[in-house]
């Protein structure tokens, strides 16, 4: 079993290598968010970038959108592109083909995050050099990893059930990257057309709240919801389902 | 005594309100090109998936190899090879990365893995091009490297669903040749739907017909002929006017006479000898200067079938 995920796991990276048709256009694409999070923005918000838990926020929301597309291709794609079922008449199992395809999504967007951020605290220290070294808090890196993988684990498990559905990888990535955006803008949003008195009695009840037993809760909700998303996926991703449809 | 490649009784397949495989009960023997023949629309592709075990029989029951399509259906896939309608290749991919990541599938040890995919893109007169996106060739290249890949872990039994169509007339003959070296020289049993019936009458050693997911006819291309379609005799020459042609037409003994091209078409009950026929025509004024006797084709035998199954 563990071999069969390796090896789907292995085709996955070779088709993420060359999703740009070769392996340079393919690093060529990816030099756009690297720069753009990597150097230009911790050059723009400085110390800022590496030392504040905001941008703690920013770093779990990087994975989310580079799995999103990934897992969308991954699955969507492959029966677009007419592979799914050649693969499903293979001795792979289901649940091979299924972790194969969410290891290599996860760990595509998590290595790329993760060189992201490693690249913009590069350039903040660049930026201040001499003035002493500047690293993320072990606290503020501790919750940033773990936020990052139970928030990629997320993305591409609700991933492969928006792609099992989606007839494209287009509609795929386009309902994804919708879904995200609402999620991420819904509670704001809920928040300012809330009633001045509610507002208050809310932020009261933040400022009450003990941070550290709110992170663990999130986690665990988020942990949670990453296997029970996971559980149906692997429900889903069935040979004869797929086959008829 | 062998095990039959493929063995189903009472075969059936709904899918909500269609029967697309009804009642079919198949033997194919173990080691021979079976063709198995449809229009579209038959069965011809929900009977591979079935046989594959990627979807599950309403009814009946299946073997394949001797392995059961609802409990066995892993070791069916892992025993067998396919090419399914589409080639089912990773385009982004060159040749090498293909059959690696399916040589790594069948779990074909690394030493011998390189040896391997060597061999079968350098029988397929791929190997030159083998670190190429395979998205960059042409239909008939892509077609071969499918069928290399079908054959890789050295199946007993492979699937192959209508491998040239969309190929032209070069291809097409090519990869007819390339399977039938590979069914004899690998003692390979295949399992070919095709519409194209000169290439099931080539490859073929028994065919079965299959016609709104019913199994209409088995046998061999010439048991096929024999039994379905009627000897034709093509007679060339001048003066076959139209008081002939009636009066051929009237003989209990003709099932049919026409022209085309300037050849008359005759078609006699069997055992019908031609002699007193071409003896009538001389007499009636009619210039003959070949008189040739044509066993019917596959496609004719087909059309008939078809056209009784209406």
């Amino acid at each position: 079993m563990i071999s069969d995920i390796l090896t789907v796991l292995w085709k996955e990276a070779r088709e993420y290598l060359r999703q740009r048709g070769t392996v340079r256009g393919t690093f060529l694409t990816l030099g756009i968010p690297i720069l753009i999070l990597g150097i230009v923005m911790p050059l723009q918000f400085g110390k800022a970038w590496v030392e504040s838990p905001v941008s703690l926020i920013a770093w779990a929301w990087i994975p989310l959108f580079l799995a999103i597309n990934v897992i969308a291709d991954s699955i969507a794609g492959e029966r677009e592109r007419h592979t799914l079922e050649t693969l499903l008449a293979s001795r792979l199992s289901d649940t091979s083909i299924l972790f194969g395809k969410i290891f290599a999504s996860m760990l595509y967007a998590l290595i790329l995050t993760f060189l992201i951020v490693a690249i913009g605290i590069i350039t903040v220290n660049v930026r201040f050099f001499g003035e002493g070294i500047t690293f993320v808090p072990l606290n503020y890196l501790a919750i940033g990893i773990t936020a990052a993988i139970l928030g990629t684990g997320f993305a591409v498990s609700a991933g492969i059930l928006v792609s099992l559905r989606a007839a494209t990888v287009r509609q795929a990535q386009q309902t994804l990257s919708l879904g995200i955006i609402i999620v991420a803008l819904l509670p704001s949003m809920l928040f300012t057309i809330l009633p001045a008195g509610m507002k208050q009695s809310f932020n009261a009840w933040i400022e009450s709240v003990d941070g550290e037993l709110a992170v663990i809760l999130l986690f665990g909700f988020f942990l949670i919801l990453d296997v029970i998303l996971v559980l149906i996926s692997m429900k889903r991703f069935k040979r004869e389902k797929l086959a008829v449809e | 005594m062998n095990t039959p490649a493929v063995r189903t009784e009472n075969l059936v397949r709904d899918f909500k309100m269609v029967r697309a495989v009804d009642h079919i009960s198949l033997e194919v023997p173990s080691g021979i090109v079976f063709g198995f023949l449809g229009p579209n629309g038959a069965g011809k592709t929900t009977m591979i998936r079935l046989l594959l075990g990627l979807l599950e029989p309403t009814g009946g029951h299946a073997e394949v190899l001797g392995y059961d399509v609802r409990s066995q259906s892993s070791t069916i896939r892992e025993k067998t090879g396919t090419l399914l309608e589409h080639t089912g290749l990773y385009e982004r991919l060159s040749a090498e990365d293909n059959l690696e990541f399916y040589a790594r599938v069948s779990h074909i040890p690394r030493a011998e893995r390189k040896a391997r995919i060597q061999e079968l893109l350098t029988h397929f007169g791929l190997w030159e091009r083998r670190k190429e996106n395979v998205g960059v060739w042409s239909r008939g290249m892509k077609q071969k490297l499918a069928v290399a890949r079908t054959i890789l872990h050295r199946p007993a039994f492979i699937f192959l669903d209508e491998p040239t169509a969309g190929l032209d007339p070069v291809a097409s003959a090519a990869l007819r040749d390339d399977l039938a070296k590979l069914a004899a020289g690998e003692g390979i049993t295949v399992f070919l739907t095709t519409h194209n019936l000169s290439e099931a009458e080539k490859l073929c050693a028994r065919v079965g017909v299959i016609n709104r997911g019913k199994l209409i006819v088995v046998g061999s291309p010439d048991e096929l002929r024999a039994k379905i379609g009627k000897p034709r005799t093509e007679i060339t020459g001048q003066g076959f006017t139209s008081e002939i042609l009636a009066s051929l037409r009237a003989r209990p003994d003709i099932v049919s006479a026409e022209t085309e091209n300037g050849r008359l078409l005759i078609t006699a009950s069997e055992n019908t000898p031609m002699s007193p026929i071409v003896r009538f025509l001389v007499g009636a004024g009619a210039e003959i200067e070949e008189v040739q006797k044509v066993k019917a084709s596959l496609e004719e035998a087909f059309l008939t079938l078809m056209e009784e199954d209406r």
